[in-house]
C-alpha cells in the first residue's frame, strides 16, 4: 500500500496529491490536486471541480440534445430567448472577440460546414449560409438571431468551464485542470508542458513552459486525415496547418480563443490582438522548432 | 461472513490487478514496438489505484467479486447492439450489497490506452466513471537526442529526465469517443447479462 492510500485510510491530513480523469466536454478533462489536507478531503474538492465543469457542458454543449445553447439554437431566430448568466457572459466575449478581429474569430462560423465534414450533430433546418456574428442580438439578458443560424461556443466554452472550476478550489490548495489541453493552474509553475506536434508520420512532444495561468493550443493532427475543424468566416472553409498554435494567457477562454485568431491569421496581424489580451503565443513546428509572437 | 470476508480481500486483488494491467500493457507495447517500422513510446500517466476508484463511486460498500465470462453469443449480442467490439469476453466485476456494479475495463483508441473504472447503479444507470490509467503512444522523435538537441541543445542524458518532467501535454483535442463507446458496450454488457446475476 502506498503512502497516500495508507494516509487516505487513517484519514490524517499531511501535504496529499490527488490526481484524477474523466471523460468530459468532449476530451478527457485530468485534474491535479495537492495540499495539507486528506486524501478524502481532496477528493471532495475535485468532485465540485467536477460538477461545476458538468454544469457548465450542460449549458454550453452544442452536442447535448438539451443543453442550453441547443435550445437556443432551434428557438432563437427572430424570436427573443432569456439566457443563464454563464451562456450571456461566454457569448458576450465572443462577440467582442469578434468585433476586435473584424469578424476573424465568429461562432457562427458556417456550421453547414462542419455539418457536412462530421463535426457537428445536424440538427434540422438549413442554416443561413450569409449569417455570422452581426446577426447575434445580445441584451442584458436575452438573445435573438436575425438569421436562421447556429452558434457553436467549441473551445472557449471548454476555456471558460475550465476558469469557472478553478473558481471553486480554495487557494491554500495547488491544482491543475487540464480539459483536452485547456490548461490551467492557480500558481506560478515552472512545470514544462508537452505540446504535441505531427510530421506527417509520428506525433510527438516539444516541451515548452506555461509563461502563464492559462494555456491553450491548437493543431489538427487528432482529426480523420488531419483535416482541421476550424473554419474560416471569410473563406468559408476549413484552414489546416502542420504546426500547432500554442498560447498562454491569463484565463482559459482568452487562451483558447486567441489559438483561433493566430491559427488563422497570418502572425504579423495577431502581435496587437495578443497583446491587447496579455497573452503570448507560440508556433510550434513537428521538427521542434519554436517562433513566439 | 463470506460476504465480509470477500470484501475485506478487495484490495489485495485490486493490487494484484492493477500489477497485472500493467505488466499486460508492458509486454503488448513492446510486442508492437518489434513488429513496427518505427518503434514508439508510450506516454503513461498514472491517476488512480482500483481501491481509490472504487472509494470515489461507492465509497465504503461492501462488494462481491463476480465471475463473469462472456459467451461467444453473449459477446457477439453485445457488440451489435453497441456497436462497439468486445474485445475481452473475462470481465473483472464487483457487485455491491445494494445491486450496483464495479467494473475494470479497458478502452483501445486510436491514439489512446486506457484502463477505467465504472460504476453503474442497480438500473444499469453510470453511477462514475474515473480513469486509472492512460496511455497514449508517440513516436520515436521524443527520445531521439538529436531531435531533442535542436531545442534544447543539451546531451543524450537529459531525454529521461525531461520524460519524467512532463506531467501534462497540451495539443489538438483528443475526443473520448472511444471511451465512451466503452461505456455504451458495458451498459449493454448489464442490460443483456449483468442485471440476470
Amino acid at each position: 500500500m502506498g503512502p497516500s492510500a495508507k494516509a487516505f485510510m487513517r484519514g490524517r491530513s499531511n501535504r496529499q496529491t490527488l490526481r484524477r480523469c474523466k471523460p468530459m466536454l468532449g476530451t478527457y478533462v485530468d485534474i491535479c490536486i495537492s495540499g495539507e489536507a486528506t486524501h478524502r478531503e481532496l477528493a471532495t474538492i475535485s468532485n465540485a471541480v467536477y460538477s461545476e465543469i458538468a454544469r457548465i457542458e450542460q449549458l454550453m454543449s452544442v452536442h447535448m440534445n438539451d443543453s442550453e445553447l441547443t435550445m437556443i439554437n432551434l428557438n432563437a431566430y427572430n424570436k427573443d430567448i432569456d439566457l443563464s448568466e454563464d451562456l450571456h457572459t461566454v457569448i458576450q466575449y465572443a462577440l467582442t472577440i469578434s468585433a476586435r478581429s473584424n469578424g476573424i474569430f465568429d461562432i457562427t462560423i458556417p456550421t453547414q460546414v462542419l455539418i457536412d465534414q462530421g463535426h457537428l450533430p445536424n440538427r434540422h433546418a438549413s442554416i443561413d449560409s450569409s449569417a455570422n456574428w452581426t446577426d447575434i442580438i445580445l441584451t442584458n439578458h436575452s438573445i435573438r438571431f436575425k438569421k436562421h443560424l447556429h452558434i457553436d461556443l467549441g473551445g472557449i466554452a471548454k476555456g471558460y468551464a475550465v476558469d469557472r472550476a478553478m473558481a471553486i478550489c480554495p487557494s491554500k490548495f495547488r491544482m491543475c485542470i487540464n480539459a483536452g489541453g485547456d490548461m490551467k493552474f492557480n500558481h506560478k509553475t515552472t512545470e514544462k508542458i508537452g505540446i504535441n506536434v505531427h510530421n506527417g508520420q509520428t506525433k510527438s512532444i516539444v516541451p515548452l513552459p506555461m509563461n502563464d495561468y492559462s494555456m491553450a493550443t491548437t493543431g489538427c493532427f487528432y482529426t480523420p486525415n488531419r483535416k482541421s475543424h476550424i473554419v474560416s468566416s471569410h473563406k468559408k472553409t476549413t484552414i489546416s496547418h502542420p504546426f500547432s498554435v500554442c498560447v498562454s494567457a491569463p484565463d482559459c477562454m482568452t487562451a483558447d480563443a486567441l489559438t483561433k485568431i493566430v491559427w488563422l491569421c497570418h502572425p504579423s496581424n495577431t502581435a496587437s490582438q495578443l497583446k491587447n489580451h496579455h497573452a503570448t503565443a507560440r508556433i510550434v513546428y513537428p521538427n521542434g522548432d519554436v517562433h513566439s509572437i | 461472513m463470506l460476504v465480509f470476508l470477500m470484501g475485506m480481500s478487495f484490495k489485495p486483488i485490486g493490487i494484484f490487478l492493477n500489477h497485472l494491467f500493467k505488466r499486460l500493457w508492458i509486454t503488448t507495447s513492446i510486442t508492437v514496438s518489434l513488429f513496427t517500422q518505427q518503434s514508439s513510446h508510450v506516454f503513461a500517466t498514472t491517476y488512480l489505484t482500483i481501491e481509490d476508484a472504487r472509494s470515489l463511486i461507492w465509497e465504503d460498500s461492501i462488494m462481491t467479486r463476480v465471475p463473469v465470462i462472456l459467451s461467444k453469443e453473449q459477446a457477439r449480442s453485445i457488440t451489435q447492439a453497441s456497436k462497439t467490439r468486445v474485445r475481452n469476453k473475462k470481465m473483472t466485476v464487483w457487485k455491491t450489497i445494494h445491486g450496483g456494479w464495479f467494473i475494470l475495463d479497458q478502452i483501445i483508441g486510436k491514439h489512446e490506452n486506457i484502463d477505467i473504472a465504472v460504476g453503474l447503479d442497480r438500473d444499469g444507470r453510470v453511477q462514475g466513471i474515473e480513469i486509472l490509467e492512460y496511455r497514449e503512444t508517440y513516436g520515436d522523435d521524443i527520445r531521439n537526442p538529436t531531435w531533442l538537441a535542436q531545442f534544447m541543445g543539451k546531451t543524450n542524458e537529459t531525454v529521461l529526465k525531461l520524460d519524467r518532467d512532463i506531467k501534462n501535454i497540451s495539443g489538438a483535442t483528443l475526443s473520448c469517443r472511444h471511451l465512451t463507446d466503452g461505456i455504451n458496450r458495458l451498459t449493454h454488457t448489464w442490460d443483456q447479462v449483468l442485471r440476470h446475476l
